[in-house]
């Protein structure tokens, strides 16, 4: 399968940050990594796009980071989800899956 | 999350830019440290591993520009990072710098200056509580006007009545400032000292709080109650050395002793001169009478009544009287109008003027930052295309190009204000002795509100042209472009306009500044009818006698008392003038050239029909000592002045206007006038001699009608010497202290000094336009020779390749001169027209001269022209003296 390199929606990679991050504090690589693996290649962020998607998501207070060591022992930043981003990712997913649902709709429309 | 958070966010991060900046490098390297890692466990090369890695990772820097853009600092940081780049830019060129911010600071200073006036004297409410609600009731003349004052106050008959009657008032109180003053004795040197009389309610109806004391009780408005004075701060402290016990004591005026009530706050200045406040009953006059207009009336609005409603009722309370009383009130109508400082209403048109010229000052200060930084522009060209080239947005570019003229500007204002400040100490000595209020002006609150704001309009003004025309700019040919730069024919057009205005906004106030002087020139050629040089005066004035003991004088008894008086004056002033070096003494009640309304009367001629009270004409009435004309010199044209004779006989000496008006055969000697009340019966005084008119008010003021009269005490001592008149100033004074009346001497000056602080005003102003329009030529020609210059350093390639071809220094000459000559004709047309628009709101400050006087429109121009030329010149010259071979060579 040929990851998806395209840009993805603003909205959607500030959900897959969040939702990353959910699950435990982690720096920019490792929440690279991690929606690479999970989404077993399929998808690809650029860090072109994630560094900026980080420091936006912190400056809305929806992540928090935190200079720390990584596991090889080097400072790294690690962001972990604020209360208020926990909030925000419960509404993003919602929203998500609304939207998912209705395109699925539309397209099935479309083929039949 | 809120404002105050996002605040603190940027404002931690501007202040930790360098920390951010390191913290961003950190986390980027980390992330490309990991994926290197990661190649080698993949088995790659250290090297192979670092490249893929990199590529992986994509533009490091462009990254980096978008977490700044994220962050939302990112614009404080820029303007930061501009404020640094803009004062480096300034520090490398000085001399472009120094001259800008003169500049602006030469406009920006002037707008502050003249605001922080205007902030004390016309924007600053009285010092009373509530003054907005404060109104100022007068009588006005319905058919006749008498030159000068138009206006008056109202009689206390009406006065009295009215404040029992209205309702769209919560409260009416009433002054009178009409006093020869008192003799205050007891305590110390003997002090001639002003008093002012005040209705009870009207200190606490402005609101005044006392320093010591309280105010006058109903008691004090009964005749024959309670006798209470309340104190200026400036005679409490002289006097009394501000102690509060001095409140309870009791003064001796006139003889007759005075319980003091209260001190007044310093700021209180409601009748400036009066050194001390009498309860209304002392006043020297009827209470019920409806004939003088002595009660000047302050008046406090219910809350929401208008103007209109307050102007309304007094109208109808004067129909009322106008039925009741209709001899005394047949001409009169009533104003109501908002209570303001009279000295401030004087200064209102110079001072609005003055803020017009300033204005333009600064406009012109801010084209010539804008031909500057055009100019500078054109130079820095290949930089801001670089830039352009390099991805710095254009908006970007025109914020740097913003922050650079706000620098200019900002910094020109620091400098503004300390030349304002300057400003201030010499008009503060400048400033004519009623246009005190100057002095309190300064830069504080509101004046640096509005500088701040100033710089800040002046850094807009002058940045926006230069900061887009320099994004326009296309990239290609700039870079490409050989040469330095060659400025464009459009940024030639723009610098053309921008100096035609220059020169148009600076022909108005010159033109304005021209007429001004023509007008004080006019006005000091105006002849007072006396010879001012030489004529020292001093005020010594005798104590009135009180009203109530002249009314039930005789004839007789008046007169012995008034010759009595006479002859004490004769005996005073041969001593004087026995001085050696003093030529001639007289008197006279009340010295020519006076500020205000001291003494004048409506009067009848025997034999013609008499006139409804209100239409009678007025004449000035002095009495004057026996020398008094040949002191003044002032000539005596038909008849003869006073002898001693007429202190017995009811004689009098009018002026030539006068005579001339009511009398054209010239057949008025011998005739008969009153100026008493014609019931029960006229006092006729018979015309004995008429002099030549003299200014008894400014010397811009209508001719006036003066009668003389003789007998009595003539306060004001007019001593005409031969040499230095000051220099006789203490041998006059001790003749006087000798001659046993007890009498306090004071308002000592010259006529000199007399007749220039009389003009004082008019000067004043006509120095500070004089002055400002010198700063709005030299900017203006400074703009011109800025740009000259500029044109022919642009074109000295083309001048050499001129010579080269044969042209000749006089050829050059002619271009560059040419030009500029273009431009200031342009400007000088505009400008002519501007002003022709414009100086009719001159209005009251001219004399004499029309708005559109030709001499002023013609000369001014020209003076224009040749100052503007002589700017030519300098860089003409310099164009005339390229030497080909050095032209070509360059670039």
């Amino acid at each position: 399968m040929n990851p998806i390199k395209t840009d993805l929606l603003q909205g959607t990679l500030d959900l897959l940050i969040l939702k990353t991050v959910a699950l435990g504090p982690q720096h920019g690589y490792g929440i690279s990594l991690r929606i690479q693996q999970i989404s077993r290649d399929a998808l690809q962020v650029r860090q072109g796009s994630l560094y900026p998607a980080l420091h936006r998501l912190e400056r809305r207070g929806w992540i928090a980071a935190e200079w720390g060591d990584s596991e090889n022992n080097r400072r790294a930043k690690f962001y972990k989800i604020t209360r208020t981003g926990r909030r925000q990712l419960e509404v993003e997913e919602t929203n998500w899956e609304r939207l998912a649902v209705a395109i699925a709709q539309v397209l099935k429309t479309v083929e039949s | 999350m809120s404002l105050l958070t996002k605040l603190g966010i940027w404002a931690r991060d501007l202040f930790r830019v360098k920390q951010s900046e390191r913290e961003l490098d950190a986390e980027l390297r980390f992330d490309v440290a990991q994926r290197v890692e990661a190649n080698v466990r993949a088995g790659m090369s250290r090297e192979e591993a670092e490249l893929s890695a990199r590529r992986e990772f994509g533009g490091v820097e462009l990254t980096k520009e978008e977490c700044r853009d994220a962050n939302g600092a990112r614009w404080l940081q820029d303007v930061w990072q501009d404020v640094r780049f803009g004062a480096r830019m300034l520090r490398k060129n000085p001399g472009f710098t120094a001259v800008a911010v003169l500049t602006l600071a030469l406009g920006i200073g002037a707008t502050t200056a003249i605001f922080s006036v205007i902030n004390t004297v016309l924007l600053r409410p009285l010092p009373y509580a509530d003054a907005a609600n404060l109104v100022l009731i007068q009588n006005t003349y319905a058919s006749a006007t008498v030159a000068n004052f138009p206006k008056v106050g109202l009689s206390p008959g009406d006065f009295f009545d009215w404040r029992g009657r209205v309702r769209e008032f919560s409260d009416m109180g009433a002054y009178s400032n009409v006093s020869g003053g008192f003799n205050l004795t007891g305590m110390g040197d003997l002090q001639r000292v002003s008093a002012a009389y005040a209705s009870s309610n009207l200190l606490s109806l402005l609101g005044v709080h006392f320093i010591a004391g309280r105010n006058f009780g109903p008691e004090d408005e009964k005749v024959g109650g309670a006798r209470s004075i309340i104190l200026s701060h400036r005679l409490w402290q002289s006097r009394f050395s501000a102690d509060p016990g001095a409140v309870g004591r009791i003064v001796n005026l006139d003889g007759a002793g005075y319980t003091i009530a209260g001190v007044l706050p310093a700021d209180f200045s409601l009748v400036r001169g009066a050194d001390l406040w009498m309860g209304i009953s002392q006043f020297d006059d009827d209470l019920a009478s409806r004939v003088h207009h002595d009660f000047t009336t302050v008046a406090r609005l219910k809350p929401g009544v208008t103007l209109a409603q307050a102007q309304q009722e007094i109208e109808t309370l004067n129909h009322q009287a106008l039925r009741d009383f209709p001899d005394t009130h047949k001409n009169f109508g009533v104003s109501v109008e908002q209570l303001q400082d009279p000295a401030s209403a004087k200064m209102r048109a110079p001072l609005l003027v003055l803020m017009g010229v300033v204005l333009f000052v600064l406009l012109i200060a801010c084209a010539n930052i804008v031909n500057l930084l055009l100019a500078r522009n054109a130079v820095r060209r290949r930089e801001t295309a670089l830039r352009a080239a390099l991805g710095a947005s254009s908006s970007r570019l025109v914020r740097q190009q913003l922050t650079e003229s706000m620098l200019l500007a900002f910094v020109g204002g620091i400098l503004g204000l300390a030349l304002a400040w300057i400003g201030f100490q010499i008009l503060a000595r400048l400033a004519p002795p009623d246009l005190a209020s100057v002095k309190a002006a300064g830069l504080h609150g509101w004046v640096l509100a509005f500088a701040f704001g100033i710089c800040f309009l002046s850094g807009i003004i002058s940045g926006v042209v230069p900061a887009f025309r320099s994004v326009k700019t296309d990239l290609n040919s700039v870079l490409k472009e050989e040469s330095k730069s060659s400025s464009s024919g459009s940024s030639q057009r723009l610098q053309g306009v921008l100096v035609v205005s220059q020169i148009a906004l600076a022909l108005i106030p010159l033109i304005s500044a021209g007429l001004l002087i023509r007008s004080f020139r006019r006005l000091m050629s105006v002849d007072p009818g006396f010879r001012t040089d030489h004529v020292l005066t001093m005020e010594a004035p005798q104590p009135d006698i009180p009203f109530a003991v002249a009314n039930k004088m005789t004839v007789a008894q008046f007169l012995k008392l008034s010759r009595r008086q006479a002859l004490e004056f004769e005996q005073t002033a041969a001593r004087i003038q026995s001085l050696p070096g003093v030529l001639r003494v007289g008197g006279i009640t009340v010295l020519p050239l006076a500020s205000e309304l001291r003494s004048a009367s409506r009067f009848v001629i025997e034999g013609r029909p008499i006139p409804d009270a209100g239409v009678r004409p007025v004449a000035q009435t002095r009495t004057a000592s026996l020398d008094y004309f040949a002191a003044m010199q002032i000539p005596l044209v038909e008849g003869r002045v006073f002898s001693p004779t007429d202190w017995t006989e009811t004689n009098a000496v009018i002026n030539e206007t006068m005579a001339r008006r009511f009398w054209p055969k010239g057949d008025a000697l011998g005739k008969r006038v009153n100026v008493c009340s014609l019931d029960p019966q006229p006092c006729w005084s018979s015309i004995i001699g008429i002099v030549g008119d003299v200014s008894q008010f400014n010397l811009d003021a209508a001719p006036t009608f003066d009668i003389y009269y003789s007998g009595g005490w003539p306060r004001y001592f007019v001593i005409r010497t031969a040499a230095n008149p000051a220099m006789l100033t203490a041998a006059a004074i001790a003749e006087i202290h000798k001659s046993n009346l007890e009498l306090p001497v004071a308002q000592i000056q010259t006529l000199d000094d007399l007749l220039s602080s009389s003009v004082a005003p008019r000067q004043f102003s006509m120095l500070l336009l004089t002055i400002f329009a010198g700063i709005a030529l030299l900017l203006a020609v400074g703009g011109v020779y800025g740009v000259m210059s500029y044109a022919v350093s642009q074109r000295t390639r083309e001048i050499g390749v001129r010579v080269a071809l044969g042209a000749q220094q006089r050829d050059v000459l002619r271009i560059v001169i040419g030009r500029g000559a273009r431009l200031t004709l342009a400007g000088i047309v505009v400008g002519l027209a501007a002003s022709f628009a414009v100086t009719r709101y001159l209005g009251s400050l001219l004399y004499q001269v029309r708005p559109t006087d030709p001499v002023t429109f013609l000369g001014v121009p020209i003076l224009f022209v040749l100052v503007a030329l002589l700017a030519c010149w300098i860089p003409a010259r310099r164009a005339a003296r390229v030497d080909p071979i050095t032209a070509l060579r360059t670039d």
